[in-house]
This record gives structure tokens, sequence and C-alpha cells, in this order.
């Protein structure tokens, strides 16, 4: 069974090049514009990870992980924070909901690969 | 003691004496922009004194984004369609060809976006409050702006492939900040 990930992420282009980083894997990755779409997709295709953009617009990234820990069915999901910006109380604030890891950007493909494979089950296409 | 994940890159330590001016802002602009574009498309761009004329007129694109707090600094990013068109192209490892419209407007938002959130960083790590703001995105026929739009704004030109880009950076100090500043300065004070 191939594994799911979820980009929430309101760059379209940010989600592609996380499409296209993994397309050699076993994976399947499904994205979101927004928060809101975010946690929808995820109680919908209960991905194995999601990565989450911490700025965006309506619902941002803490707001969106807020929720996604409140919610039983998708709660128990490992989020990957995708931030271009360290600002130490709000990765604070992302740590006390149980991040399993940050990916800052701009970030390299090798970096996403290599975090990943730390937190799920990570395989070449035959 | 700060928050900040020790995974993601710790920046230099300005130490609380640092005095966050334009000049500095403009350093760390500089160097986000450097650092975009070795990290995110493996190309090494280089700073130029003013903007290549271009060979013909072609559209332009331009994103806006700030951060807003005891320091305020916005960026205006503009480059052509071409350049944009190269960078998604190499980005998403795709053919320019298959590279749409909304693709570049993205592509140059996206990069607006890492090239403030790098600065703004730097602006955390001091200790200064600040929020990020989205960008936004426009298109125009014109030519790269050879000077700035507002009085106390900064130009940094540089060049990627056979392409130009712009960036503008304007700033501003609060009142708030200063004294932000003169406590940490005093905080910092040995005891005698």
């Amino acid at each position: 069974m191939s594994t799911k990930i979820l980009t929430v992420d309101d760059s379209k282009m940010v989600r592609m090049i996380v499409a296209s980083t993994f397309k050699p894997y076993d994976c399947e990755i499904v994205g979101a514009a927004d928060g809101g779409e975010g946690v929808e997709v995820a109680i919908k295709e209960q991905p194995n990870l999601i990565f989450l953009d911490i700025t965006m617009p309506v619902l941002d990234g803490l707001q969106t992980l807020q929720k996604i820990r409140e919610t039983p069915s998708i709660a128990h999901i490992p989020v990957v924070m995708l931030t271009a910006e360290s600002d130490g109380q709000r990765l604070a604030a992302a740590d006390s909901l149980n991040v399993s890891g940050y990916i800052p950007k701009p970030f390299k493909p090798e970096q996403l690969i290599e975090l990943t494979a730390k937190i799920v089950p990570l395989t070449l296409k035959a | 003691m700060r928050g900040q994940d020790p995974r993601l890159p710790m920046h230099r330590e300005m130490g609380p004496s640092c005095h966050v001016d334009h000049s500095l802002i403009s350093a760390w602009a500089r160097d986000s922009v450097l650092g975009v574009f070795k990290t995110a498309f493996g190309l090494t761009a280089v700073q130029v004194s003013a903007p290549q004329p271009p060979e013909q007129s072609e559209e332009l694109i331009f994103s806006e984004i700030r951060f807003e707090g005891s320091v305020t600094v916005c960026i205006r990013l503009c480059m052509s369609a071409g350049g944009a068109a190269s960078l998604s192209s190499i980005a998403l490892r795709m053919p320019s060809a298959e590279i749409c419209d909304a693709h570049l407007d993205d592509l140059v938002g996206e990069m607006s976006n890492m090239i403030l959130g790098a600065v703004k960083s730097r602006v955390s790590d001091l200790g200064i409050p600040c929020r990020m703001l989205i960008p936004s995105v426009t298109r125009s026929q014109a030519i790269l702006p050879t000077a700035p739009s507002e009085c106390g704004s900064t130009m940094l030109y540089f060049l990627f492939e056979k392409h130009c880009i712009a960036v503008e950076i304007s700033f501003t100090h609060t009142t708030e900040c200063s004294q932000l500043e003169a406590r940490l300065r005093n905080e910092s004070q040995p005891y005698s």
C-alpha cells in the first residue's frame, strides 16, 4: 500500500513541487489550498503525513493544526510544518501541538525526502 | 530563552545591541535573495548595480509582501514573465511550454514570501515582534523599475541566466522598536 501525503499550502507551486519530489516514490499526493480545505481533505483521504504551510490566508497553519488535533479521526496524523519564517513564538505554539518536524522554505527536495523517510514508510516505485 | 526550533536554520546572532536599520534590512534581503536562488533553484544570482535594458518589451510580474509590527518591512519583487517561466521550469521540473500564467504568478508570490520570510526570521530572532502578511501579485507591461517607488526605499538588482530581477525594500522603524532596543541594551549591561 502506498504512502499518502497531503500538502496544505496556498501556493500551487509549492504543492506541485512536493508532488514532483515524491514522483519516484510509491506515494499518493493530495493537496489543499487552505486550512479549511486541508482539514476536509485529511478527514476524507486519511493521509499518512501532512505537510502544512504556516502562513496562509483565512485559516493559517497553526489554526489548521489546532483543528487537526481536535478532530478525532485525524488527530493522530503526523504533521510537518513548511515555513518561510522562524518565529520562535509560533514554532513553540506548533511544538505544543505535537509537530513531527519543520521544513524551512526554500527547501531542497532531499530535505523533504529525508524527513519524510523518518516519519512514514517511503519506497521507490518498482 | 527563545522558542526557535533547533532543526530550523539559526541566523547569525546580532546581540541585543544591534540596531535594526535600513542598511541592515537591505543586507539581509540581499542575502535572502541569493539564498533563495541557490536553495530553491540551484542557481547563482549575481547582484548588479542597475537593471539590464530589455531587448524587447516584456510582461512583468510584481509581488508585494510585508511584515508588520515594531518593525515593518515591505518588499516588491519584479521580474519578467520569461524569467519566472525559467524558474518555474526548474522548480517543477517541467518544460517551459507546459508552464501556465497561474504558475508564474504563484512562483513570484512564493519567492517574495521566501525572501521576506528569511528577513522576518532575523528580525524575530532579535525579539522584535512582527507578523507576516500574504503576498499580492500583479502584472504590468513595462520596463523594470530604475528607481524606488517610495522615499527611503532601496532597489536591488540581480541577474540570473539571462534575466534580471528587481527587489525594492522599504522599512519603517517604530518608536516602540527603538524603546525595545534600548531596553535590550540596558538588560545586556554587565553588573558592576
